[in-house]
Formats: structure tokens, C-alpha cells, sequence
């Protein structure tokens, strides 16, 4: 399969007064045409810093300091303004987490829709209009919704409204930034349904941002999972849950709960990810694994495929 | 106590304090932590904002006190030459009736911080008692004494006082009691609405489940939490204080016995500074209302948001 | 969405604050120690009998509750309302009085209040726009310092300024009074008046600006953090659309109703603004009528004013639920 996306030994950090906060550090992964690609993670561990990174979003006083994030052959890094605003949201688009901040609280859908129509195409507001009302239709809310502002929906209609709006270029990519987190089972369900229906239909590659293991394995096709702005492991999602190489990525699956039996302990790892402040020489894992080596502490792991396609950043797999 | 690049996790562990993975509120919601007052205090330290305002507000608090001592004249005394140009003898000049500018600034420091910290704690004290009342009486008790604060705040505060100052005469009591008694208001409204949604947190109610009486979540719980706000709006209260008493002054209701720093103004404005060549009788007064201001604004707004997460949004 | 169930409620409200503030301005004066006509008679020094016949004049001698009636329907019964008859500018009715004087200040009043919010919610743009930036840090810095400077001093240092040592601009009363128009629709006389008031506005302007760029600026630093302004700067919404249509216009709304709830502080500094550069407004008839223990006038002026602040408030109210739709009542 062709490559959509390339992103090489990203590293974004924060700059506060605090120091400089290591949110990505080196990280490298490649999206195929076509693909759903999971990124999992404890919160904070850089996921949604990635995803923000490939449209270029990070504001002071965050800054990418290295990397390359390569495109369809162009490095959105070095992209120029104009350049910038072709690639934005027309060939690739994200949906934040939490919907109904990402609405203006003050316009309405319709115009938000069409707002991002009428940046990149020149078409009539009239067409605009009309493409938003198909577009809403498609993510199954009624046409006569586009003249409501944001807090008149439901939190699952704002979220397939947002998917609306970022659909409204036809992008290639789609960057999905938990996108069910704040929603109740029953509509996580069909927000997901949506998306792999939306995928199908358009043909994208999309990328799926989450701590929800579980539901990302149903609809990745690759996983990659992340800690302390560091990628453990990658692989194809059948490869990951059946041979999970990573001492964190056997915790995260071990964690798990199907149900519970009377008297059983919920299992789960020990321990709190790190300050990301601090400098971290050896593996960011090491202080909370059970299988640490001696040379864990001072040697970081770098990214090794053991097996075709399985990659691992671990100590004791690779040496 | 380090007060170097201290992670702010390992500082609040060290106190003894409950540390929850949402950050955010652990300040506010650390109940019943002896070491609450330090955690704050000590974060507000560290900004450079507040440490900058405490600075000014004490330079100007210690000006005031030993005014007796580094005056260098008496200024109600006439000592020579009216309208003298700032000199080595008269730092910022004499007014119109020779009386040496720089010893009226520093006693004007005197009074105005004097009527100033007295309306604050007036207020504060009045405002924290009809507040927590409101907020923790019957609905009807309630009503009524929100009701008066409404009717307070909406008539304007400056004319009502000058007018009731007028009729009561001048002195500094008069003028102190007609602050207190227009400024309770606005803070009796913050303090009920501070208390009633402290009432809705989820310790209050876990207090009231482990048995807790009224009175003992008034004042053990609320009152507490409570605190930090109410210290920093007196503190924001005292230049309000000093504003306005140097506007009463200014139009002729202050106590003609003591030189506040309005009274300098108003002194000024009557004596004709400005046409005189008095420009440092005019601008010095005004110039330390305003830094004093400035420093009351700096501490008071950096306790403000660091004791309530919710503000601190940067 | 605003329902006729809030219009309703809200103008009980007011209803019922101006209720209470009409037995207020009633009191107050029958608070004061002393009754006015032995007061005027002993400042005019006159006998003894025509202190009575003054306080039958002004029906002072009839019973508290007859007198509360007799006020009540005088007020709200009548138009103009009634409040008598000034003592110091006799035999003029006080609503004539008062209202004489009132345009000036309205005129001051409006003028500042629109252009320090202009120019508070630009510098407060500008200054959360250019976060961390020298430009930030100097409007900051000097609106934090004049946040707290006394309206009238600042009028000082403006006179001193213009009037003194760059004569531009007249530094007294609202118009050059040795001069007679026949039509205030003159050009010439226009440019007198706006000469004669660009003073006193600027003075107000610059000791009320800075609350509101401070909070402007406050307002649109959260704003722009929000998931929304990054969704627009993804969509690729050009900078200055984002920084007025997304941002401000959400930031805005608390300052909207600010500005006019300020209205009532902005009025006190007038007040003493008119004093300093001898204005003819209600503040300088405050002022006289208080020095001549002229209780009817200062009635007449706190209702006016009381009134003018009740409506404002309703009307912020009103005003701030049209512009923000999150708003439901």
C-alpha cells in the first residue's frame, strides 16, 4: 500500500517557565492510503501533540523543534503560508477532542460549515449552503439544524456535525482526537459506526487518537502505542493483541477488564507516568517495569522492527 | 522551605496535602489542610507580580508609620516661600501657603493608608458576615438582604456619599463610616456567591454525610475556603478606600485636621498650583494613589487567581 | 431566546428596585439631623415665624405618612414628577432645575463611555493578540497604573497640560459663555463645545479605560485558547477574521455588559470631573444644592440618576442575552 504520511523523529516541546516540556520526543510512524491508524496512550504521553503537529497547529509556547512530517511527498514543516492553507483542512482535516469546544459557541453550524467551504473553493455561498446541508445529511442530522448555533444539539449531533465540518473539503486524512471520549456508550457506538462508515464511503486514511484500547482495536487496521511522548510499539492490530512485545503494551492489555469476577482485583499498572520536564536518558518506561534491565535507566531503546512490520523501542527485545 | 524550581507535586506532598490527578483543583480543595495558608502564600511569593505590589504596599505602609520620624517638616507648618520649585531643601516644593510638599506626601501616606485599611477591614467584616448569612439562611433572609445590596449598588456610590458625608460634617470617622457603609455591599454579593457554590462541592457534602452540623461547615468549611478571596478583595478594597476618601477630600468634605493625600490635592486645586508652577504639588499625590493602586492591584489580583483554579486559565 | 417569562420577571425586578430606591431618596433627606426650613431660616437668618411658614409652605408640617403619600403620587403619579420646588433657585420647580442641567452630562457621559470602550477593547485586542510582546507589557503596565488613578487628578494634570503649558484647549465650563449663540446647530458653535469638552471626556477616558482593557485582554487570552479559535486556524480562517469575528466577538460579551453596568461609576467621575473644569452638569448642581441645603434638588437628582441606572441595567441585561445565544431564559 502507498504511503499517505510520513513523520520522522518528530520532537515538540513546551517551553514554559517550568523548563522545556518534552511532549513528542522523536517519534516516527508512517500512514498508509486507505488506513485506520490507532494511537494509543496514557493521557498526556503526546498523541493529541502529534496530531496537532501534522496540520501544524502548535502554538507558542509550544515549538516542533525537529523532525519532518512528509505528506504526499512535501514536508508540511516547511510548507509556505500558502502552501499551508491548500493542505489545511483540504487534504487533511482533524476533529478535536471534545466536540463542543470545537464549535464557535456564537455562529451557527451552518455557517461554520460553510465558512471552511468558502476559504478553499470558490463556489457561491448559495452551493456552499447546499453542500453543508448534504454533508449534514450524510452524518444523519436534518437539514433544518444548520441555522442552530452549537448548544442547541446534543453532544452526540455537535460530534457528527464536527465530522461534518471536516469532511466538508473531501480530505484525504482524517485525524480523529478522541472522538468519543464524553459521550455516553450508545452514542460512542454510533459516532464510531460514522466514522468508519465516512472512511469507507470517501476513501480516507484516518488516523484514531485514544486511551480506549479496546475500541480502537475494533476498527484499527495498525496501533502504535505511545508513553511520555515516546513510541513503545507498532504493529498490525491482530500482530499487537496477539503477540504484545512491550512490557507497557502486555500492562495496557493486562489491565483490560472483561468482567470481573466477585473478590477479583482490577488489575493495572503501577505507578504514574513521568514529569515530562525532566531529562529522560534511558527507556521513559523503566521506574514502572517489571522486566527492567540493568542497562534500562541509562540507555534509551531505539525504534527496532524484530519481526516485519513489529516495531519495538524495548531494551530486552532487542538486545 | 525551598522556594527554588520546587515541582509544585513534590512541594504540596511535602505539606502534607492531598495531591488528586486533576491538578487543577487541589489548591481549593484541599480541605482542612493545616498547611493551606503556606501552599498559597508560597505560591503567590513565587510570582514576581505579587512580591512586586507586597514591595509597594509596604514601602508606603512603613512611610506612613514612621511619618513622625522621617518627615522632614511638619506639614500643616508654613515654613517659607510659597510655590518653591522642588530643591534640596523642599524635595517636592512648597504649596501655596509655604507648608513643605514632600512631609505632607508622607503624612498624607499615613492618613490615606490609615482610612483605606480601616474601610477595607469594615467592609470585609461586614460583607463576610451578611454574605455567609445570606448564603446559609432561609431563602427569604436571603432575598431581603440581597435586595438591600441592589438597591446600594445601583444608586451611585459618589453621590450618595458626598452627600451623606456633607450632611454628617467632616472628620475622618464620618468619612470612614460613610465608606464602610456603601462599600459592604459588593463584597456581602461575592462572598454569598463564593459561599453558595463552595456549599455545592463535593467535600461539603462529604462532610455533612460524616455528621457535620450546620454551623460547623459555616464555619470550619466555608468561612476557610472562603478566605483567600475575601483577603484579596480587601486588599483591592483599601485603594478603593483611598480613592474615595481622596475624592471626598478633594471636593472639600475631608477632615481639614489631617493632610491626606486628597486633602493635598484639594489644596492644590484651591491654591492654585496649577497656575503657579506648582507641578509637583499637583503630581506627587496622585502619582502615589495610583502606584499604591498598582501594588494593592498586583497582590490582590495574583491571590485571587491562584486560589481559584478557576481563573488561572493562561 | 429570550422568553416573555424573563421580560416579565426582569422588569418586576426593576420594578421593585425602583420601588425601594424611591423610599430611599425619601428618607434620606428626613434622616439629616435637624429639619431644613430651621436650617434655611437660621443660614438666612430670618425669624422665627417665617420658619413656620416655610415649613407649612413646603408641607413639612404635615404627618411622615402623609407626606411619603403625597411624594409617592407626586412622583410616579405625575409627568414631569413632581418634586417640589427648589429652595436656593425659588421659585423654580426642581424637575426643571435638574433637567436644565442634565443634557451636559448626558452629552460628557456618552461621549467617554463610547470611546473608552473603543479604546479599551482595541488595547485589549492588541494586547492578548501580542502576548509576551514589548507592546503587551507597556499597555499592561499603564493601564495596571492608571487603573487606580483618581479621575480628577488626572483632569489636573490635563489642564496643567493643555491649559497651562500647551494651550489648546479651554479648561472651563462647556462653552465660551462671553459669546451668544442664537441655534446650537451652528458648526462654529459646535467646534466650541466639543473644544470645551475634549478635556473632561479625555480625562474621563483615560482614568476608565484601563478596567476594561484589562479584562478584554483577560477575555480574549482564554478565548483564544479555546478548541474553537484552533478549529479556525485549522480551517485556515485568515488572521484578522479570527482575531475579530471568533474571538472578540465571544470575548466581547462580558465587557459589553461591563461597560454598561460602569455606567453608574462612570457617573460618579463625572461628577467630580465637572467640578474640576466648572461644568455646567448635574454634578456642579449637586454640589450647590447640597452646599445651600437644597433637599428638593438633591432629591430630584438622585432620583434622575437612580432611574437612569435602573434602565441601564435592564437594558445590559437585555443586551447581553441578544448577543450571546448560549443564554437561555
Amino acid at each position: 500500500m502507498e504511503t499517505l504520511l510520513e513523520v520522522k523523529d518528530l520532537s515538540v516541546s513546551y517551553f514554559t517557565r517550568r523548563g522545556e516540556i518534552k511532549a513528542v520526543d522523536g517519534v516516527s510512524f508512517d500512514v498508509r492510503r486507505g488506513e485506520v491508524f490507532g494511537v494509543a496512550g496514557e493521557s498526556a504521553c503526546g498523541k493529541s501533540t502529534i496530531a496537532m503537529s501534522i496540520l501544524r497547529l502548535i502554538r507558542p509556547p509550544g515549538r516542533i523543534k525537529d523532525g519532518e512530517i512528509i505528506f504526499d511527498g512535501t514536508n508540511v514543516l516547511q510548507m509556505s503560508q500558502e502552501e499551508l492553507r491548500h493542505f489545511r483542512w483540504k487534504k487533511a482535516s482533524m476533529v478535536f477532542q471534545g466536540a463542543m469546544n470545537s464549535l464557535n459557541p456564537v455562529h451557527r453550524i451552518g455557517s461554520q460549515i460553510t465558512e471552511a467551504i468558502l476559504i478553499h473553493d470558490d463556489v457561491s455561498r448559495r452551493e456552499a449552503l447546499k453542500r453543508a446541508e448534504e454533508l449534514l445529511t450524510l452524518v444523519g442530522i436534518e437539514r433544518s439544524r444548520l441555522k442552530d448555533y452549537p448548544h442547541q444539539l446534543s453532544g452526540g449531533m455537535r460530534q457528527r456535525a464536527v465530522i461534518a465540518m471536516a469532511l466538508a473539503l473531501n480530505p484525504k486524512l482524517l485525524i480523529a482526537d478522541e472522538p468519543t471520549t464524553a459521550l455516553d456508550v450508545v452514542v460512542q457506538r454510533q459516532v464510531l459506526d460514522l466514522l468508519m462508515d465516512m472512511k469507507r464511503r470517501f476513501d480516507l486514511s484516518l488516523i484514531f487518537i485514544s486511551h480506549d484500547i479496546s475500541t480502537m482495536a475494533g476498527l484499527s487496521d495498525r496501533m502504535a502505542i505511545m508513553y511520555a511522548g515516546r513510541l513503545m510499539e507498532l504493529a498490525d492490530t491482530k500482530e499487537l493483541f496477539s503477540s504484545p512485545l512491550h512490557p507497557y503494551t502486555r500492562g495496557l492489555i493486562k489491565s483490560l477488564t472483561g468482567f470481573v469476577h466477585k473478590g477479583e482485583r482490577l488489575w493495572s499498572i503501577a505507578g504514574s507516568p513521568p514529569d515530562l520536564d525532566a531529562e529522560i536518558p534511558g527507556c521513559s518506561f523503566e521506574p514502572r517495569c517489571q522486566e527492567g534491565l540493568d542497562q534500562c535507566p541509562s540507555n534509551r531503546p531505539g525504534l527496532v522492527e524484530v519481526e516485519p512490520h513489529h516495531y519495538i523501542a524495548c531494551n530486552k527485545v532487542t538486545c | 522551605m525551598r522556594f527554588g524550581k520546587t515541582p509544585r507535586r513534590a512541594l504540596l506532598r511535602e505539606r502534607g496535602a492531598t495531591v488528586r490527578q486533576d491538578s487543577d483543583e487541589n489548591l481549593s480543595s484541599v480541605v482542612g489542610s493545616r498547611h493551606r495558608w503556606v501552599e498559597i502564600a508560597v505560591a503567590v511569593m513565587h510570582e514576581k507580580r505579587a512580591v512586586a505590589g507586597l514591595t509597594i504596599l509596604l514601602a508606603f505602609v512603613l512611610m506612613g508609620s514612621f511619618a513622625p520620624f522621617i518627615s522632614p517638616y511638619d506639614p500643616f507648618r508654613l515654613l517659607g516661600k510659597p510655590y518653591l520649585q522642588p530643591s534640596s531643601q523642599h524635595i517636592l516644593g512648597t504649596d501655596s501657603l509655604g507648608r513643605d510638599v514632600f512631609s505632607q506626601i508622607i503624612w498624607g501616606a499615613r492618613v490615606s493608608l490609615f482610612v483605606g485599611g480601616v474601610v477595607a477591614l469594615s467592609v470585609a467584616t461586614i460583607g463576610v458576615t451578611v454574605g455567609l448569612l445570606s448564603a446559609t439562611s432561609h431563602p427569604i433572609v436571603d432575598e431581603i438582604l440581597m435586595r438591600l445590596c441592589d438597591i446600594l449598588i445601583i444608586i451611585p456610590k459618589l453621590p450618595l456619599t458626598i452627600f451623606v458625608a456633607a450632611v454628617l460634617g467632616r472628620g475622618i470617622w464620618n468619612i470612614i463610616a460613610v465608606l464602610a457603609a456603601f462599600g459592604w455591599p459588593q463584597m456581602a454579593r461575592m462572598v454569598r456567591s463564593e459561599a453558595l457554590s463552595i456549599k455545592q462541592r463535593p467535600y461539603v457534602d462529604a462532610a455533612r454525610m460524616s455528621g457535620a452540623g450546620q454551623l460547623r461547615i459555616t464555619f470550619q468549611i466555608i468561612l476557610p475556603n472562603l478566605l483567600p478571596l475575601v483577603i484579596a478583595n480587601a486588599i483591592l478594597a483599601v485603594i478603593s478606600g483611598v480613592i474615595s476618601e481622596a475624592s471626598l477630600s478633594f471636593l472639600g468634605l475631608g477632615d481639614p485636621s489631617q493632610m491626606s493625600w486628597g486633602t493635598v490635592i484639594y489644596f492644590s486645586m484651591i491654591g492654585g498650583a496649577i497656575y503657579n508652577g506648582g507641578w509637583a504639588w499637583v503630581a506627587a499625590p496622585g502619582f502615589c494613589i495610583s502606584l499604591i493602586g498598582l501594588g494593592t492591584t498586583f497582590l490582590g489580583s495574583t491571590i485571587n487567581v491562584i486560589s481559584n483554579p478557576r481563573l488561572r486559565r493562561r | 431566546m429570550i422568553s416573555a417569562r424573563y421580560i416579565i420577571r426582569r422588569t418586576m425586578n426593576s420594578l421593585v428596585t425602583y420601588a425601594a430606591a424611591l423610599a430611599l431618596i425619601f428618607a434620606i433627606p428626613r434622616l439629616i439631623p435637624g429639619s431644613p426650613e430651621e436650617l434655611m431660616a437660621s443660614s438666612y437668618r430670618l425669624p422665627g415665624e417665617v420658619a413656620a411658614e416655610l415649613r407649612h409652605r413646603f408641607g413639612l408640617d404635615q404627618p411622615l405618612t402623609t407626606q411619603f403619600l403625597k411624594y409617592i403620587s407626586n412622583v410616579i403619579l405625575k409627568f414631569p414628577p413632581d418634586f417640589g420646588i427648589s429652595y436656593s433657585y425659588y421659585p423654580a420647580p426642581v424637575w426643571q432645575v435638574v433637567t436644565t442641567y442634565l443634557p451636559w452630562t448626558l452629552f460628557l457621559l456618552t461621549l467617554s463611555s463610547v470611546v473608552t470602550a473603543a479604546l479599551g477593547l482595541l488595547l485589549g485586542v492588541l494586547s492578548a493578540w501580542k502576548r509576551g510582546s514589548v507592546v503587551e507589557t507597556l499597555v499592561s503596565g499603564v493601564s495596571m497604573f492608571l487603573l487606580s488613578t483618581p479621575y480628577f487628578w488626572i483632569a489636573m494634570i490635563l489642564i496643567m497640560v493643555f491649559g497651562v503649558y500647551l494651550p489648546i484647549f479651554p479648561v472651563a465650563g462647556a462653552y465660551t459663555s462671553t459669546v451668544i449663540y442664537d441655534t446650537p446647530f451652528r458648526l462654529d458653535y459646535i467646534r466650541d463645545v466639543l473644544a470645551h469638552a475634549a478635556l473632561p471626556v479625555m480625562s474621563l477616558v483615560i482614568s476608565s479605560f484601563a478596567s476594561y482593557t484589562i479584562i478584554m485582554r483577560d477575555n480574549m487570552v482564554s478565548t483564544l485558547g479555546e478548541d474553537y479559535i484552533t478549529t479556525a486556524m485549522a480551517k485556515g480562517v485568515k488572521t484578522r477574521s479570527i482575531i475579530w469575528r471568533h474571538a472578540a466577538r465571544n470575548a466581547m460579551l462580558p465587557v459589553v455588559t461591563l461597560f454598561i453596568l460602569r455606567l453608574g461609576t462612570i457617573l460618579g467621575g463625572a461628577i467630580v470631573t465637572e467640578a474640576v473644569f466648572s461644568y455646567p452638569g448635574v454634578g456642579s448642581l449637586l454640589f450647590n444644592a447640597i452646599l445651600n441645603q437644597d433637599y428638593p434638588v438633591v432629591q430630584g437628582f438622585f432620583y434622575v440618576i437612580t432611574v437612569m441606572v435602573i434602565i441601564a441595567n435592564y437594558f445590559a441585561d437585555l443586551l447581553y442575552i441578544f448577543m450571546d445565544p448560549r443564554v437561555k431564559y
